[in-house]
């Protein structure tokens, strides 16, 4: 699923941040030829085990983590259906500087994020320079550690920033 | 007596509603502590004195803005000071002096807004510093939202061939 823009002019962005607006066609059909390859490379690979398992008389039926994906001992990927993107578009509120944990000011880029850590979600709001506001909803847990999402990135930042305060803070409460 | 004590609530009530996102409107236009200070103090006065309803407080906030604003404008562009008081010379870490009331990673290009052309800045200044909506800044500073989104396009490119170069340019 591709973030949805909330609201604004519905402009293409080319200003806008990589991986978001205008990307929705492009993501999409990347994403289904992705997402064959990879089911044709699972299915070959689940055959070998279950020609193998098949001979030594076991049962066949390992959910592994592979690449961040679920994939069943089967090899059937099912992220298509059930895996849900750490990104998704949320309801923009009108969150100010002053109620945000975090805060990016790009003005080289166009645009500001504001960030609030809530529980493991972080809400994410952007403002563009061409006047769009689009709110994300990012959940932690499914935030490769590595990943140059710059949403995703500026998500880690905001909840790496409020851990980092509430553990110094109970520090100082317990010194 | 009665007016007195009035006068003197509705005085620390814009002091502390506004006095701070004032100084920084004003700081961003003047450079300098001093007459930022002098500058909200007048727009305090100017809205005491002001005879004409204020709607609401979203009303009130863009008429002290755009007050701020324009006193700002008439000091610059008096003949005095554009004798006197060379810009360049308070510049330099002229960025610390703002104080937001948030931390911000990179004093380069605040320093690079703070040097914009005054109708770049301010556009700039107040949708990314002090998170304005566009249609807000349309109504502080009197002008279309198409105005201000290419004002916020072009500020943008002067911001990055400020950086780039990194000297002032039509200050």
């Amino acid at each position: 699923m591709s973030v949805q823009e909330i609201g604004g002019s519905g402009k293409s962005g080319k200003e806008c941040l990589q991986g978001y607006p205008g990307r929705k066609r492009k993501e999409h059909s990347e994403r289904f030829q992705e997402s064959l390859m990879q089911n044709l490379e699972y299915q070959g690979k689940a055959q070998d085990g279950r020609d193998k398992a098949g001979s030594e008389g076991q049962r066949i039926d390992t959910v592994s983590m592979e690449k961040g994906r679920l994939v069943t001992g089967l090899g059937i990927r099912v992220n298509a259906v059930t895996r849900r993107e750490a990104v998704q578009a949320a309801e923009v509120r009108h969150m100010s500087y002053e109620e945000s944990d975090n805060i990016e000011i790009a003005v080289t880029e166009g645009y500001t994020l504001k960030g609030k850590l809530e529980g493991s979600q972080v809400y994410v709001e952007a403002k563009y320079d061409d006047g769009r506001l689009e709110a994300y909803r990012v959940d932690m847990e499914r935030v490769p550690q590595q990943t140059q999402h710059r949403i995703e990135r500026f998500a880690m930042e905001t909840a790496e920033g409020m851990n980092s305060s509430e553990s110094e803070e109970a520090r100082e409460e317990n010194d | 007596m009665e007016q007195e004590f009035a006068r003197e609530l509705r005085w620390n009530h814009l002091a502390a509603e506004y006095q701070t996102m004032l100084y920084r409107v004003a700081f961003a236009n003047m450079h300098n502590r001093a007459d930022a200070e002098d500058v909200v103090q007048e727009a305090f006065l100017r809205y005491m004195k002001n005879e004409k309803p204020i709607i609401n407080k979203e009303h009130e906030k863009a008429w002290l803005i755009r007050t701020t604003i324009h006193i700002c404008m008439d000091i610059l562009k008096s003949s005095w000071r554009r004798r006197t008081v060379p810009l360049e010379e308070s510049m330099p870490a002229a960025s610390r002096e703002v104080y937001l009331p948030y931390q911000i990673r990179d004093d380069r290009t605040l320093e690079a807004v703070l040097r914009l052309p005054v109708h770049y800045r301010n556009a700039i200044y107040l949708f990314y510093y002090e998170d304005y909506s566009i249609q807000e800044i349309a109504g502080v500073l009197n002008e279309k939202e198409g105005t201000i989104k290419t004002r916020l396009r072009r500020g943008r490119e002067e911001v990055k061939k400020i950086l780039a170069e990194g000297r002032p340019e039509n200050l």
